[in-house]
């Protein structure tokens, strides 16, 4: 089930959503994601995406997983994955904004 | 430009010292590790790049740290788990004198941010360098020694669980 209080998600939280819902990806990438998703419009910093990682993971929108392949420095990087409570929230976004969206149609089309 | 880079690693790693401490330990390692990233691409494009990364990092700071601190405080209302350096015997404040030390910071920060708006002023593009520069430094410099002045402010010297 999701809350109510929990919509409208903010840009920053529904673009990092949909930027995980085809998979686990890591702080960088998912910036780099975000970025391409909105064409250039939301660039996160890191506060701003760790910020939004720590509250979603509270809520348990999102799961933390250790990535297989560690990078250079030989530091283990760690994946951040959506889980099903992330992706019925993520849904429930994209319904209200479907709503909202036929609901413009619709007064266009009264005009 | 590879100053400019570890300079820039350098002042990122001083400034996750203003996040909670439970935020720090959470992810301290971890955002580093991205902005590094974030630095070397920046770097491999050009010094503009690297210019905007830092920026935008700055920008998002206070709003990041209010965010952060606002999420700790609702942490500690829930019950489990509160914002208290006192538990902890490597950030223990024995007395007034050191509660005060380890309180300066954030405050000589926020004047150095303060003082830099009134120096700075007008939009970026339209401040002669020295301005910037000036503005700059009486907001980071102050902060340089800011690990020696309370363990609590050092990123690098986290507890394991």
């Amino acid at each position: 089930m999701t809350n109510s209080n929990d919509l409208p998600l903010s840009e920053a939280v529904f673009f990092i959503l949909l930027s995980l819902s085809p998979g686990p990806k890591h702080g960088y990438a998912i910036m780099k994601d975000v970025q391409q998703l909105s064409n250039d419009r939301v660039r996160l910093s890191t506060g701003t995406l760790y910020g939004a990682l720590k509250r979603m993971l509270n809520q348990k929108w999102v799961e933390r997983v250790k990535d297989a392949q560690p990078v250079e420095t030989g530091r283990q990087r760690k994946e951040y994955i959506l889980t099903q409570s992330g992706m019925r929230i993520l849904g429930a976004e994209a319904a209200r904004m479907r709503s909202l969206a036929a609901m413009v149609h619709l007064r266009r089309a009264e005009n | 430009m590879k100053y400019a880079a570890q300079f820039a690693l350098w002042l990122y790693e001083r400034l996750l010292g203003f996040y909670p401490r439970n935020f720090r330990y959470e992810f301290g390692e971890e955002i580093v590790l991205v902005f590094d990233e974030a630095v070397n691409d920046a770097v491999n494009l050009s010094g503009w790049a690297l210019f905007r990364v830092s920026i935008r990092e700055l920008r998002d700071l206070p709003k990041a740290l209010f965010g952060a601190y606002w999420h700790e405080i609702q942490d500690g209302i829930g019950g489990y788990r509160m914002f208290d350096f006192r538990n902890e015997e490597m950030w223990k404040i024995e007395d007034h004198k050191e509660a005060t030390i380890a309180a300066l910071p954030p405050l000589i920060f926020g004047f150095g941010m303060a003082l830099s708006a009134l120096i700075i002023r007008e939009p970026w593009y339209k401040v002669p360098e020295w301005r910037m520069i000036l503005g700059i430094g009486v907001t980071v410099l102050p902060q340089r020694k800011m690990e020696k002045w309370h363990p609590c402010y050092s990123s690098q010297k986290e507890p394991k669980p």
